[in-house]
Protein backbone atom coordinates (compact mmCIF):
# COMPACT_ATOMS: atom_id res chain seq x y z
CA UNK A 1 0.00 0.00 0.00
CA UNK A 2 1.22 3.57 -0.95
CA UNK A 3 0.30 6.19 1.06
CA UNK A 4 2.22 9.16 -0.07
CA UNK A 5 0.97 12.79 -0.50
CA UNK A 6 -1.97 11.85 1.30
CA UNK A 7 -3.06 14.65 3.47
CA UNK A 8 -3.42 14.06 7.18
CA UNK A 9 -5.30 15.81 9.67
CA UNK A 10 -3.09 17.52 12.15
CA UNK A 11 -2.89 16.60 15.40
CA UNK A 12 -5.27 18.67 17.60
CA UNK A 13 -3.82 21.20 19.78
CA UNK A 14 -1.83 19.97 23.07
CA UNK A 15 -4.31 21.82 24.92
CA UNK A 16 -7.29 20.03 23.92
CA UNK A 17 -6.86 16.85 25.56
CA UNK A 18 -5.22 18.10 28.05
CA UNK A 19 -8.22 20.19 29.53
CA UNK A 20 -10.36 16.94 29.74
CA UNK A 21 -7.60 15.23 31.21
CA UNK A 22 -7.50 17.92 34.15
CA UNK A 23 -11.00 17.71 34.47
CA UNK A 24 -11.34 14.58 35.67
CA UNK A 25 -9.15 14.27 39.02
CA UNK A 26 -11.31 17.14 39.86
CA UNK A 27 -14.50 16.02 39.36
CA UNK A 28 -12.88 12.39 41.39
CA UNK A 29 -12.31 15.20 44.43
CA UNK A 30 -15.65 15.75 44.46
CA UNK A 31 -16.67 12.78 44.61
CA UNK A 32 -14.85 12.21 47.42
CA UNK A 33 -16.59 15.34 49.07
CA UNK A 34 -20.15 13.46 48.39
CA UNK A 35 -18.89 10.69 50.03
CA UNK A 36 -17.71 12.42 53.09
CA UNK A 37 -20.54 13.83 53.23
CA UNK A 38 -23.10 11.54 52.73
CA UNK A 39 -21.98 9.29 55.89
CA UNK A 40 -22.75 5.47 55.74
CA UNK A 41 -26.03 5.07 54.23
CA UNK A 42 -25.26 5.94 50.46
CA UNK A 43 -23.34 2.30 51.09
CA UNK A 44 -26.74 0.18 52.00
CA UNK A 45 -28.31 0.52 48.10
CA UNK A 46 -26.73 1.30 44.65
CA UNK A 47 -30.02 3.12 44.61
CA UNK A 48 -29.12 5.69 47.28
CA UNK A 49 -28.88 9.54 45.46
CA UNK A 50 -25.33 9.89 47.13
CA UNK A 51 -23.95 6.73 45.40
CA UNK A 52 -25.88 7.05 41.82
CA UNK A 53 -23.98 10.92 42.27
CA UNK A 54 -20.92 9.24 43.15
CA UNK A 55 -21.13 6.27 40.70
CA UNK A 56 -21.73 9.54 37.78
CA UNK A 57 -19.13 11.37 38.64
CA UNK A 58 -16.56 8.38 38.67
CA UNK A 59 -18.17 6.97 34.81
CA UNK A 60 -19.05 10.18 33.31
CA UNK A 61 -16.97 12.68 35.06
CA UNK A 62 -13.18 10.20 35.42
CA UNK A 63 -13.79 7.66 33.01
CA UNK A 64 -15.45 9.20 30.04
CA UNK A 65 -14.00 12.71 30.57
CA UNK A 66 -10.33 11.16 30.19
CA UNK A 67 -11.15 8.47 27.25
CA UNK A 68 -12.97 11.48 25.58
CA UNK A 69 -9.81 13.25 25.67
CA UNK A 70 -7.87 10.62 24.99
CA UNK A 71 -9.60 9.55 21.79
CA UNK A 72 -8.84 13.43 20.16
CA UNK A 73 -5.31 12.26 20.32
CA UNK A 74 -5.39 8.73 19.73
CA UNK A 75 -7.30 8.59 16.33
CA UNK A 76 -4.94 10.81 14.13
CA UNK A 77 -2.37 8.35 15.95
CA UNK A 78 -4.08 5.20 14.79
CA UNK A 79 -6.14 6.12 12.14
CA UNK A 80 -4.06 8.74 10.42
CA UNK A 81 -7.22 10.95 10.92
CA UNK A 82 -8.53 13.56 13.46
CA UNK A 83 -12.12 14.93 14.38
CA UNK A 84 -12.81 17.90 12.13
CA UNK A 85 -12.55 21.76 13.64
CA UNK A 86 -11.16 20.22 16.78
CA UNK A 87 -10.55 23.56 18.94
CA UNK A 88 -14.48 24.04 18.27
CA UNK A 89 -15.35 20.70 18.67
CA UNK A 90 -13.38 20.11 21.76
CA UNK A 91 -14.11 23.12 23.61
CA UNK A 92 -17.94 23.12 23.58
CA UNK A 93 -18.23 19.53 24.06
CA UNK A 94 -16.07 19.73 26.97
CA UNK A 95 -17.74 22.35 28.35
CA UNK A 96 -20.88 21.37 27.95
CA UNK A 97 -20.23 17.92 29.00
CA UNK A 98 -18.03 18.81 32.28
CA UNK A 99 -21.74 21.40 32.90
CA UNK A 100 -23.50 18.11 32.11
CA UNK A 101 -22.05 15.56 34.68
CA UNK A 102 -22.25 18.69 37.64
CA UNK A 103 -25.95 19.19 37.15
CA UNK A 104 -27.05 15.53 36.53
CA UNK A 105 -24.75 14.66 39.99
CA UNK A 106 -26.41 17.55 41.26
CA UNK A 107 -30.20 16.39 40.05
CA UNK A 108 -29.17 13.11 42.00
CA UNK A 109 -28.56 14.42 45.10
CA UNK A 110 -31.26 17.28 45.31
CA UNK A 111 -33.71 15.95 42.64
CA UNK A 112 -35.46 19.21 40.66
CA UNK A 113 -37.12 19.60 37.64
CA UNK A 114 -34.91 22.66 36.49
CA UNK A 115 -31.77 20.67 36.91
CA UNK A 116 -32.74 17.43 35.38
CA UNK A 117 -33.81 19.37 31.93
CA UNK A 118 -30.59 21.39 32.41
CA UNK A 119 -28.71 17.96 32.27
CA UNK A 120 -30.50 16.42 29.88
CA UNK A 121 -29.70 19.29 27.90
CA UNK A 122 -26.07 19.68 28.15
CA UNK A 123 -25.59 16.13 28.23
CA UNK A 124 -27.51 15.61 25.04
CA UNK A 125 -25.48 18.01 23.19
CA UNK A 126 -22.10 17.83 24.74
CA UNK A 127 -22.11 13.91 23.98
CA UNK A 128 -24.57 14.46 20.78
CA UNK A 129 -21.86 16.63 19.02
CA UNK A 130 -18.71 14.66 20.71
CA UNK A 131 -20.34 11.00 18.80
CA UNK A 132 -21.36 13.05 15.57
CA UNK A 133 -17.67 14.69 15.47
CA UNK A 134 -16.29 11.29 16.01
CA UNK A 135 -19.01 9.23 14.09
CA UNK A 136 -17.93 11.99 10.84
CA UNK A 137 -14.26 9.95 11.47
CA UNK A 138 -14.90 6.90 11.99
CA UNK A 139 -17.03 6.12 8.94
CA UNK A 140 -13.96 7.28 6.89
CA UNK A 141 -12.05 4.95 5.23
CA UNK A 142 -9.18 5.31 7.29
CA UNK A 143 -6.50 2.96 8.39
CA UNK A 144 -9.18 -0.20 8.89
CA UNK A 145 -7.12 -1.74 12.02
CA UNK A 146 -8.80 -3.58 14.72
CA UNK A 147 -8.80 -1.02 17.37
CA UNK A 148 -10.77 1.55 14.89
CA UNK A 149 -13.63 -1.27 14.21
CA UNK A 150 -13.69 -1.54 18.19
CA UNK A 151 -13.83 2.02 18.45
CA UNK A 152 -16.83 1.82 16.28
CA UNK A 153 -18.93 -0.66 18.03
CA UNK A 154 -18.03 1.42 21.75
CA UNK A 155 -19.18 4.66 19.98
CA UNK A 156 -22.28 2.84 19.10
CA UNK A 157 -22.92 1.76 22.40
CA UNK A 158 -22.56 5.34 24.12
CA UNK A 159 -25.32 6.33 22.11
CA UNK A 160 -27.49 3.20 22.99
CA UNK A 161 -26.25 4.05 27.17
CA UNK A 162 -26.88 7.58 26.48
CA UNK A 163 -30.55 6.71 25.10
CA UNK A 164 -31.41 4.41 28.09
CA UNK A 165 -29.94 7.19 29.93
CA UNK A 166 -32.39 9.95 28.94
CA UNK A 167 -35.30 7.03 28.95
CA UNK A 168 -34.01 6.55 32.84
CA UNK A 169 -34.34 10.64 33.41
CA UNK A 170 -37.82 10.80 31.63
CA UNK A 171 -39.35 8.29 33.62
CA UNK A 172 -38.56 10.46 36.70
CA UNK A 173 -40.90 12.96 36.11
CA UNK A 174 -44.56 13.26 36.60
CA UNK A 175 -46.73 12.51 33.53
CA UNK A 176 -44.08 10.09 32.21
CA UNK A 177 -46.92 7.48 31.13
CA UNK A 178 -48.95 9.99 29.22
CA UNK A 179 -46.37 11.17 27.10
CA UNK A 180 -47.35 8.63 23.84
CA UNK A 181 -44.28 5.98 24.44
CA UNK A 182 -44.53 3.01 22.34
CA UNK A 183 -46.19 0.34 24.66
CA UNK A 184 -42.73 -2.13 25.25
CA UNK A 185 -41.08 0.52 26.33
CA UNK A 186 -43.24 1.23 29.23
CA UNK A 187 -44.61 -2.32 29.90
CA UNK A 188 -42.01 -4.83 28.74
CA UNK A 189 -38.90 -2.80 30.28
CA UNK A 190 -38.62 -2.15 33.87
CA UNK A 191 -37.00 0.66 35.25
CA UNK A 192 -34.79 -1.96 37.00
CA UNK A 193 -34.22 -3.41 33.48
CA UNK A 194 -33.07 0.29 31.82
CA UNK A 195 -31.13 0.75 34.95
CA UNK A 196 -29.06 -2.47 34.18
CA UNK A 197 -29.29 -1.84 30.75
CA UNK A 198 -27.75 1.69 30.85
CA UNK A 199 -25.23 0.80 33.33
CA UNK A 200 -24.12 -2.80 31.30
CA UNK A 201 -24.14 -0.60 27.73
CA UNK A 202 -21.99 2.00 29.57
CA UNK A 203 -19.48 0.17 31.60
CA UNK A 204 -18.99 -3.42 29.58
CA UNK A 205 -20.20 -1.40 26.07
CA UNK A 206 -19.07 1.82 25.84
CA UNK A 207 -16.04 2.21 28.51
CA UNK A 208 -15.01 -1.79 28.35
CA UNK A 209 -15.02 -2.39 24.03
CA UNK A 210 -13.02 1.14 23.78
CA UNK A 211 -10.32 0.06 26.21
CA UNK A 212 -10.24 -3.30 25.02
CA UNK A 213 -9.90 -1.79 21.35
CA UNK A 214 -7.52 1.02 22.70
CA UNK A 215 -5.20 -2.12 23.96
CA UNK A 216 -5.07 -3.67 20.90
CA UNK A 217 -3.07 -1.10 19.48
CA UNK A 218 -1.07 0.71 22.52
CA UNK A 219 0.00 -2.22 24.19
CA UNK A 220 2.54 -3.52 21.46
CA UNK A 221 3.66 0.51 20.37
CA UNK A 222 4.69 1.75 23.71
CA UNK A 223 5.48 -1.71 25.28
CA UNK A 224 6.89 -3.77 22.30
CA UNK A 225 5.12 -6.54 22.42
CA UNK A 226 3.33 -8.49 19.95
CA UNK A 227 0.17 -8.28 18.46
CA UNK A 228 -3.05 -9.62 20.02
CA UNK A 229 -3.90 -13.01 18.89
CA UNK A 230 -5.75 -11.90 15.40
CA UNK A 231 -8.94 -13.72 16.64
CA UNK A 232 -8.89 -11.99 20.07
CA UNK A 233 -8.08 -8.25 18.48
CA UNK A 234 -9.86 -8.87 15.08
CA UNK A 235 -13.37 -11.08 16.78
CA UNK A 236 -13.47 -10.24 20.54
CA UNK A 237 -14.74 -6.33 20.43
CA UNK A 238 -17.95 -7.91 17.71
CA UNK A 239 -18.68 -10.62 19.83
CA UNK A 240 -19.37 -8.64 23.04
CA UNK A 241 -21.35 -6.29 21.49
CA UNK A 242 -23.69 -8.63 20.04
CA UNK A 243 -24.04 -10.66 22.97
CA UNK A 244 -24.92 -7.16 24.79
CA UNK A 245 -27.42 -7.19 22.51
CA UNK A 246 -29.45 -10.22 24.06
CA UNK A 247 -29.35 -8.68 27.02
CA UNK A 248 -32.78 -7.54 26.47
CA UNK A 249 -33.84 -11.35 26.46
CA UNK A 250 -32.01 -13.22 29.48
CA UNK A 251 -29.56 -11.06 31.30
CA UNK A 252 -28.86 -13.79 33.50
CA UNK A 253 -27.03 -15.41 30.23
CA UNK A 254 -26.16 -12.43 29.05
CA UNK A 255 -23.78 -11.71 31.76
CA UNK A 256 -22.12 -14.69 32.18
CA UNK A 257 -20.78 -14.74 28.63
CA UNK A 258 -19.75 -11.01 28.79
CA UNK A 259 -17.83 -11.70 32.46
CA UNK A 260 -16.37 -15.10 30.84
CA UNK A 261 -15.39 -13.17 27.67
CA UNK A 262 -13.52 -10.64 29.84
CA UNK A 263 -11.43 -13.80 31.53
CA UNK A 264 -10.16 -14.73 28.31
CA UNK A 265 -9.43 -11.23 27.76
CA UNK A 266 -7.68 -10.74 30.79
CA UNK A 267 -5.52 -14.17 29.82
CA UNK A 268 -4.89 -12.82 26.51
CA UNK A 269 -3.51 -9.38 28.32
CA UNK A 270 -1.39 -11.57 30.34
CA UNK A 271 0.06 -13.59 27.44
CA UNK A 272 0.50 -10.05 25.72
CA UNK A 273 2.41 -8.56 28.43
CA UNK A 274 4.55 -11.47 29.18
CA UNK A 275 6.28 -11.56 25.94
CA UNK A 276 7.02 -7.87 25.66
CA UNK A 277 10.62 -7.32 24.19
CA UNK A 278 11.65 -5.05 26.62
CA UNK A 279 10.88 -6.04 30.52
CA UNK A 280 11.72 -2.78 31.99
CA UNK A 281 9.63 -1.79 34.79
CA UNK A 282 7.09 -0.27 33.81
CA UNK A 283 4.17 1.79 35.93
CA UNK A 284 1.63 1.18 33.20
CA UNK A 285 2.48 -1.82 32.89
CA UNK A 286 1.87 -2.40 36.49
CA UNK A 287 -1.79 -0.82 36.36
CA UNK A 288 -2.52 -3.57 32.81
CA UNK A 289 -1.36 -6.61 35.41
CA UNK A 290 -3.42 -5.16 38.07
CA UNK A 291 -6.58 -4.51 35.77
CA UNK A 292 -6.10 -8.45 34.24
CA UNK A 293 -5.79 -9.78 37.50
CA UNK A 294 -9.08 -7.99 38.74
CA UNK A 295 -10.61 -9.53 35.75
CA UNK A 296 -10.00 -12.95 36.55
CA UNK A 297 -10.73 -12.23 40.80
CA UNK A 298 -14.09 -10.35 39.10
CA UNK A 299 -15.04 -13.83 37.40
CA UNK A 300 -13.62 -15.93 40.49
CA UNK A 301 -15.99 -14.26 42.35
CA UNK A 302 -19.03 -13.32 40.48
CA UNK A 303 -18.89 -17.69 39.31
CA UNK A 304 -18.18 -18.91 43.51
CA UNK A 305 -21.68 -20.64 44.45
CA UNK A 306 -23.19 -18.39 46.53
CA UNK A 307 -24.18 -21.14 49.28
CA UNK A 308 -20.51 -20.75 50.50
CA UNK A 309 -20.66 -17.47 50.84
CA UNK A 310 -21.60 -15.34 53.60
CA UNK A 311 -25.13 -13.09 54.02
CA UNK A 312 -23.10 -9.94 54.52
CA UNK A 313 -20.93 -11.11 51.22
CA UNK A 314 -24.16 -11.63 49.51
CA UNK A 315 -25.79 -8.36 50.68
CA UNK A 316 -23.18 -6.89 48.81
CA UNK A 317 -22.76 -9.05 46.08
CA UNK A 318 -23.21 -6.26 43.21
CA UNK A 319 -21.12 -3.45 45.04
CA UNK A 320 -18.10 -5.55 45.44
CA UNK A 321 -18.51 -6.59 41.59
CA UNK A 322 -18.76 -3.06 40.59
CA UNK A 323 -16.29 -1.88 42.75
CA UNK A 324 -13.88 -4.99 41.20
CA UNK A 325 -14.83 -3.38 37.49
CA UNK A 326 -15.18 0.01 37.91
CA UNK A 327 -12.32 0.82 39.99
CA UNK A 328 -9.94 -2.13 39.81
CA UNK A 329 -9.95 -2.69 36.11
CA UNK A 330 -11.31 0.79 34.40
CA UNK A 331 -9.97 3.33 36.69
CA UNK A 332 -6.74 1.18 36.72
CA UNK A 333 -6.48 0.97 33.06
CA UNK A 334 -6.99 4.58 32.26
CA UNK A 335 -4.65 6.32 35.39
CA UNK A 336 -1.99 3.90 33.46
CA UNK A 337 -2.63 4.80 30.02
CA UNK A 338 -2.39 8.59 31.62
CA UNK A 339 0.92 7.92 33.02
CA UNK A 340 2.05 6.85 29.50
CA UNK A 341 0.26 9.15 27.27
CA UNK A 342 0.79 12.56 29.50
CA UNK A 343 4.26 12.39 29.16
CA UNK A 344 3.77 10.81 25.16
CA UNK A 345 2.29 13.66 23.99
CA UNK A 346 3.65 16.16 25.67
CA UNK A 347 7.09 14.65 24.69
CA UNK A 348 5.56 14.53 20.58
CA UNK A 349 3.89 18.29 20.14
CA UNK A 350 7.25 19.27 21.26
CA UNK A 351 9.03 16.90 18.83
CA UNK A 352 7.12 18.27 16.17
CA UNK A 353 7.86 21.62 16.79
CA UNK A 354 11.07 21.02 15.94
CA UNK A 355 11.12 19.25 12.76
CA UNK A 356 11.59 22.44 10.54
CA UNK A 357 14.18 23.53 13.23
CA UNK A 358 16.37 20.12 14.06
CA UNK A 359 18.41 22.05 16.69
CA UNK A 360 15.60 23.38 19.34
CA UNK A 361 15.64 19.38 19.62
CA UNK A 362 18.17 20.43 22.71
CA UNK A 363 15.66 21.85 24.75
CA UNK A 364 12.94 19.19 24.91
CA UNK A 365 13.55 16.92 28.47
CA UNK A 366 13.89 13.17 28.53
CA UNK A 367 10.39 11.77 28.27
CA UNK A 368 10.59 10.53 32.14
CA UNK A 369 11.09 14.47 33.06
CA UNK A 370 7.60 14.86 32.16
CA UNK A 371 6.46 11.88 34.88
CA UNK A 372 9.00 10.63 36.55
CA UNK A 373 9.13 6.81 37.43
CA UNK A 374 8.98 6.72 40.78
CA UNK A 375 5.92 9.42 40.89
CA UNK A 376 4.02 7.31 39.06
CA UNK A 377 4.65 4.34 41.24
CA UNK A 378 3.82 6.49 44.30
CA UNK A 379 0.49 7.24 42.57
CA UNK A 380 0.10 3.57 42.02
CA UNK A 381 0.53 2.63 45.61
CA UNK A 382 -2.17 5.00 46.54
CA UNK A 383 -4.60 3.45 43.95
CA UNK A 384 -4.49 0.00 45.23
CA UNK A 385 -4.94 0.87 48.75
CA UNK A 386 -7.72 3.21 47.83
CA UNK A 387 -8.97 0.18 46.11
CA UNK A 388 -8.86 -1.62 49.15
CA UNK A 389 -9.96 0.72 51.58
CA UNK A 390 -12.75 0.91 48.83
CA UNK A 391 -13.44 -3.07 49.19
CA UNK A 392 -13.71 -2.55 53.39
CA UNK A 393 -15.80 0.54 53.28
CA UNK A 394 -18.13 -1.60 51.00
CA UNK A 395 -18.24 -4.47 53.62
CA UNK A 396 -17.78 -1.46 56.64
CA UNK A 397 -19.57 1.45 55.66
CA UNK A 398 -18.32 3.31 59.13
CA UNK A 399 -14.47 3.88 57.13
CA UNK A 400 -16.73 6.07 54.36
CA UNK A 401 -14.29 8.83 56.09
CA UNK A 402 -10.91 6.77 55.28
CA UNK A 403 -11.75 6.28 51.46
CA UNK A 404 -12.87 9.95 51.08
CA UNK A 405 -9.55 11.01 52.33
CA UNK A 406 -7.61 8.06 50.28
CA UNK A 407 -9.40 9.36 46.96
CA UNK A 408 -8.35 13.11 47.72
CA UNK A 409 -5.01 12.09 48.36
CA UNK A 410 -4.66 9.87 45.20
CA UNK A 411 -6.48 11.98 42.89
CA UNK A 412 -4.72 15.29 44.28
CA UNK A 413 -1.29 13.63 43.39
CA UNK A 414 -3.02 12.81 40.07
CA UNK A 415 -4.06 16.50 39.35
CA UNK A 416 -0.04 17.33 40.46
CA UNK A 417 1.47 14.82 38.10
CA UNK A 418 -0.82 16.33 35.57
CA UNK A 419 -0.09 20.25 36.45
CA UNK A 420 3.72 19.09 36.73
CA UNK A 421 3.75 17.52 32.96
CA UNK A 422 2.21 20.51 31.41
CA UNK A 423 4.11 23.29 32.95
CA UNK A 424 7.25 21.44 31.78
CA UNK A 425 5.91 21.75 28.17
CA UNK A 426 4.86 25.14 28.14
CA UNK A 427 8.47 25.88 29.95
CA UNK A 428 9.82 23.94 26.89
CA UNK A 429 7.45 25.33 24.08
CA UNK A 430 8.85 29.26 24.88
CA UNK A 431 12.10 27.97 24.84
CA UNK A 432 11.86 26.55 21.62
CA UNK A 433 9.71 29.50 20.36
CA UNK A 434 12.31 31.82 21.22
CA UNK A 435 15.15 29.67 19.84
CA UNK A 436 13.70 30.16 16.75
CA UNK A 437 12.05 33.04 16.50
CA UNK A 438 8.47 32.66 16.51
CA UNK B 1 21.06 7.88 -4.17
CA UNK B 2 22.64 7.08 -1.29
CA UNK B 3 20.47 4.48 0.89
CA UNK B 4 20.33 4.87 4.97
CA UNK B 5 18.52 2.38 6.45
CA UNK B 6 17.05 2.89 10.24
CA UNK B 7 15.54 -0.14 11.79
CA UNK B 8 13.39 1.26 14.88
CA UNK B 9 10.72 -1.68 14.66
CA UNK B 10 11.65 -2.83 18.34
CA UNK B 11 11.77 0.48 19.98
CA UNK B 12 9.15 2.47 22.20
CA UNK B 13 7.79 5.54 21.53
CA UNK B 14 8.95 8.29 21.67
CA UNK B 15 12.65 7.13 20.39
CA UNK B 16 11.53 5.88 16.61
CA UNK B 17 10.57 9.71 15.98
CA UNK B 18 13.15 11.07 17.86
CA UNK B 19 16.14 8.33 15.90
CA UNK B 20 14.32 9.48 13.09
CA UNK B 21 13.88 13.16 13.53
CA UNK B 22 18.23 13.10 14.57
CA UNK B 23 18.78 11.28 11.12
CA UNK B 24 16.71 13.60 8.80
CA UNK B 25 18.99 16.38 10.72
CA UNK B 26 21.90 15.19 8.71
CA UNK B 27 20.30 13.57 5.43
CA UNK B 28 21.80 15.15 2.65
CA UNK B 29 19.67 16.18 -0.87
CA UNK B 30 21.14 13.02 -2.62
CA UNK B 31 20.39 10.79 0.46
CA UNK B 32 17.25 9.00 1.65
CA UNK B 33 16.42 7.62 4.43
CA UNK B 34 14.70 3.85 4.91
CA UNK B 35 12.29 2.82 7.98
CA UNK B 36 11.48 -0.38 9.28
CA UNK B 37 9.11 0.66 11.46
CA UNK B 38 6.02 -1.73 13.00
CA UNK B 39 3.14 1.03 12.69
CA UNK B 40 2.69 4.43 10.48
CA UNK B 41 3.79 7.03 11.88
CA UNK B 42 0.89 9.18 10.85
CA UNK B 43 2.08 12.20 12.81
CA UNK B 44 5.49 12.38 11.77
CA UNK B 45 3.77 12.43 7.89
CA UNK B 46 1.74 15.93 8.70
CA UNK B 47 4.66 17.84 9.09
CA UNK B 48 7.17 15.97 6.92
CA UNK B 49 5.92 18.15 3.89
CA UNK B 50 6.13 21.03 5.57
CA UNK B 51 9.47 20.72 6.51
CA UNK B 52 10.44 20.23 2.89
CA UNK B 53 10.67 15.99 3.10
CA UNK B 54 8.75 13.82 0.99
CA UNK B 55 8.00 10.15 2.21
CA UNK B 56 6.66 6.93 0.48
CA UNK B 57 5.53 4.06 2.16
CA UNK B 58 5.12 0.38 2.04
CA UNK B 59 3.08 -1.81 4.36
CA UNK B 60 4.21 -5.53 4.10
CA UNK B 61 1.42 -6.15 7.03
CA UNK B 62 -0.03 -4.60 9.89
CA UNK B 63 2.89 -4.47 12.52
CA UNK B 64 5.89 -3.93 8.96
CA UNK B 65 6.21 -1.16 7.06
CA UNK B 66 9.16 0.55 5.31
CA UNK B 67 8.94 3.95 5.05
CA UNK B 68 11.49 6.31 2.37
CA UNK B 69 11.95 9.65 3.31
CA UNK B 70 14.14 12.36 1.43
CA UNK B 71 14.71 16.17 0.27
CA UNK B 72 10.88 16.80 -2.18
CA UNK B 73 13.89 18.19 -4.16
CA UNK B 74 15.29 14.73 -4.41
CA UNK B 75 12.14 13.40 -6.12
CA UNK B 76 12.88 12.44 -9.51
CA UNK B 77 16.56 10.88 -8.41
CA UNK B 78 14.36 8.58 -5.36
CA UNK B 79 11.70 7.70 -8.16
CA UNK B 80 14.25 6.48 -10.15
CA UNK B 81 15.79 4.20 -7.26
CA UNK B 82 12.51 3.40 -6.10
CA UNK B 83 11.45 2.00 -9.06
CA UNK B 84 15.12 0.15 -9.78
CA UNK B 85 14.06 -1.54 -6.38
CA UNK B 86 10.75 -2.67 -6.97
Amino acid sequence: MNISGLSFNALPPIDLPFRFFISAPILVLLCAGIILFSGEAMWLSRWHPSTLAVTHGFTLGFITMVMMGALLQLLPVIGGIGIAKPRLIATSCHGLFTLGTLSLMANFLWPNAWLLVISFLLLSLGLGIYIAALAWVLVKKLSQGDAIIGFRFAITALVIVFFIGLLLLARTQAGFYEWGWPTFLVEKLSTKALTDGHAIWGLVGWVGLLIISVSFQVIPMFHVAPSFPTIISRYLPAIIFLILLGMFVDIAITLNIIVLLHGVYAISLFLVIAKRKRKVPDNTIRYWLLAATSLLLFNGFYFFPEAYLTQEILTSKTLILAAFFIYFYLVSVIQGMLLKILPFLSYTHLQQRCLSHFSAMQFIPHMHEFLQKKHGLWLFNFHCFTGIVLLMTIMMPSIYWLLSIMLFVEFCWLLKLMYQAITLYYKTLNKIKLSVNE
Amino acid sequence: MDIITLDVSELAPPEPMTLILSHLAQLSSQQCLQVKHRRQPYPLYEKLNSAGFAYHCVVHSQDDITLYIYHSTAQQAFESVFDLGE
